[in-house]
């Protein structure tokens, strides 16, 4: 169960302060991206976007990326 | 079913209503009968008996039973967003684009910045022409329902897949970054005439001379975990500036990979610690080189050796797979 984007640690992990090792491959570029992203422009406008990018990507990939889900959230994804 | 196949055995599985995807010399796939088939030249494969370069066989790969329908399309430089817009809900997009085009360099250097571009499984390669022939023969893409040859246009298939089952792209990569000089640059490109090494400007020929680099190692990125290499294609002293397989990103940290004491061992070492059943594979052409893979096999990572190979973005010297598993119902 992804948490809802109110969470804090959408917003540790899109301004990467989540230090896990991620499994799939895309979570891995994805959140590059988002990061990257985040120190180019830390307004709070970007970092809502990120949010909602972050929550999509892994809703979509809810199940593949599972493994990274619980890395991220811990036993509150469960 | 991936295998090394006549063109009267690929002609026949046609007949036979497969749906394909093709990897081999333009000449052969000529005579391939229209069908449900996509293909992209290449002469170089690992096959069931190893690496080999060959222009007798095609490499087919038939789209299993879980993808319940797909579409085609040919995309040029100006149409690539469209391609995250056509991607099924719940499938993959395979993509073929052949080398040296245009819609080769845009995709390479736009793409990763789309967003969403790593929501849904984009995977492909990049079609070539044997070594011997370059500048001579034009890399191609073929739509196989329509006859429909490219040159210069990016072609995709996107695949839908039944609920329960999702695919997953995977790559396997022998390199990963040295403990070197930290280099980047302020724009994106294939061509590199200046750069920062450690925060100071440099001119990267000269850097590169002064280091002794000499294109063997590619430079690598680390994306969260990911290792991502950038191969080095040419030093163009004169003209002062770098050429690369793929293109540099501004804000990203490079350093060369380090050195390999046994690339072919490593190579080795590295597939063998990726426990999949791959449905797709493909690996690169330095690969083929650099790790003496002709005659060599590479487990069940059989598949065509690319100019470049497509897990979101455009890598080299990495074998690219995807591979299909039971998610137990449909991602949302």
């Amino acid at each position: 169960m992804l948490p809802p984007k109110t969470h804090p640690r959408w917003k540790e992990l899109v301004c990467g302060k989540v230090k896990v090792s991620f499994t799939l491959l895309a979570t891995k570029f994805f959140i590059t991206r988002v990061t990257g992203r985040a120190k180019i422009d830390p307004s709070s406008e970007s970092i809502g976007q990120l949010i909602d990018e972050a929550y999509a990507f892994f809703k979509k990939n809810e199940k593949l990326a599972q493994k990274d889900i619980e890395a991220i959230f811990g036993q509150e994804s469960k | 079913m991936r295998a090394m196949l006549s063109v009267d055995e690929v002609n026949a599985l046609i007949v036979a209503g497969e749906r394909l995807l093709l990897a081999g010399d333009e000449m052969l796939l000529r005579r391939v009968h229209r069908g449900n088939w996509v293909g992209g030249t290449i002469p170089y494969f690992i096959g069931e008996e190893g690496g080999t370069m060959t222009r007798d066989k095609i490499f087919a790969s038939t789209l299993p039973g879980s993808v319940i329908s797909f579409s085609t399309r040919f995309y040029d430089e100006d149409d690539l967003p469209r391609i995250l817009e056509d991607e099924p809900n719940h499938g993959f997009s395979f993509i073929i684009i052949p080398a040296f085009s245009r819609v080769h360099h845009v995709f390479a250097e736009t793409v990763p910045g789309y967003r969403g571009v790593f929501d849904r499984p984009l995977v492909g390669w990049i079609s070539g022409v044997a070594l011997g022939e370059f500048g001579q023969v034009t890399p191609k893409v073929v739509d196989g329902r329509t006859g429909r040859w490219s040159g210069d246009a990016a072609l995709c298939l996107h695949a839908v897949l039944v609920d329960n089952i999702s695919a997953e792209v995977g790559i396997v990569n022998p390199f990963t970054q040295g403990d070197g000089d930290t280099i980047t640059v302020d724009h994106a490109g294939f061509r590199i005439h200046k750069a920062r090494v450690n925060g100071r400007d440099v001119m990267l020929t000269d850097y590169f001379a002064d280091k002794g680099i000499d294109g063997q190692l590619p430079l690598v990125a680390n994306y969260s975990g990911a290792m991502v290499n950038v191969s080095i294609k040419s030093i163009l002293s004169r003209e002062g500036c770098v050429d690369f397989y793929a293109p540099l990103f501004p804000d990203v940290d490079y350093r060369l990979a380090r050195p390999l004491d046994d690339y072919e061992a490593a190579l080795a070492l590295e597939i063998g610690r990726t426990r999949v059943d791959p449905t797709l594979s493909m690996n690169c052409i330095q690969n083929f080189i650099y790790g003496r893979l002709d005659g060599k096999r590479t487990g069940d990572f059989i598949g065509p050796i690319t100019f470049g190979e497509i897990a979101y973005r455009l890598l080299n010297q990495t074998l690219v797979y995807m591979v299909l598993r039971d998610t137990g119902g449909q991602e949302a």
